[in-house]
């Protein structure tokens, strides 16, 4: 549940989103779910020649499961607020 | 690769990093001599979400002199 509400708190931040075929999607994150699942609007592509030509897709739903990275933009992100939060979970996990 | 402790993570292993250094390798054999081409290409990311399913070996930093 930690990062289902990290990426919550990140919903209308433009992200790079890295697939595990290797294909870079940039776009901003309109919602996310429990699995992780992500969806993508207002998209295009990043690295030339590491993708399929998708010009004629705007918006796009991405299966959790097929994700490698996800590229944050570092002063989108409270840094202390995730450090506590992913403490309490690891203590949580441990019991 | 990462130099600064990671800003999060839970149990199936997905993790934030911050000043994230990954590094790729590849192996290209020569077709006439059959030798082995190791090449590597860097990246830096500043912070970067890393899916669990994808983790293989975590390991902490190599320290000078061990």
């Amino acid at each position: 549940m930690l990062f289902y509400s990290f990426f919550k708190s990140l919903v209308g931040k433009d992200v790079v989103v890295e697939l595990k075929n290797d294909v870079s999607i940039c776009g901003t994150l309109h919602s996310v779910d429990q699995y992780l699942n992500i969806k993508l609007t207002d998209i295009s592509v990043t690295d030339p020649d590491k993708y399929p030509h998708m010009l004629s897709v705007k918006n796009c739903f991405i299966r959790g499961s097929v994700v490698r990275y996800v590229q944050l933009p570092a002063d989108e992100v409270d840094t202390q607020l995730l450090q506590d939060a992913a403490r309490k979970e690891a203590a949580a996990q441990t019991r | 690769m990462s130099t600064v402790p990671p800003q999060a993570y839970d149990q199936h292993l997905n993790m934030v990093l911050g000043e994230a250094e990954e590094t790729v390798t590849t192996v290209e054999i020569d077709e006439e001599t059959y030798e082995e081409v190791y090449k590597t290409t860097k990246r830096n990311i500043p912070m970067l979400f890393v899916r669990g399913d994808g983790v293989i070996l975590v390991s902490p930093p190599m320290r000078a002199g061990l």
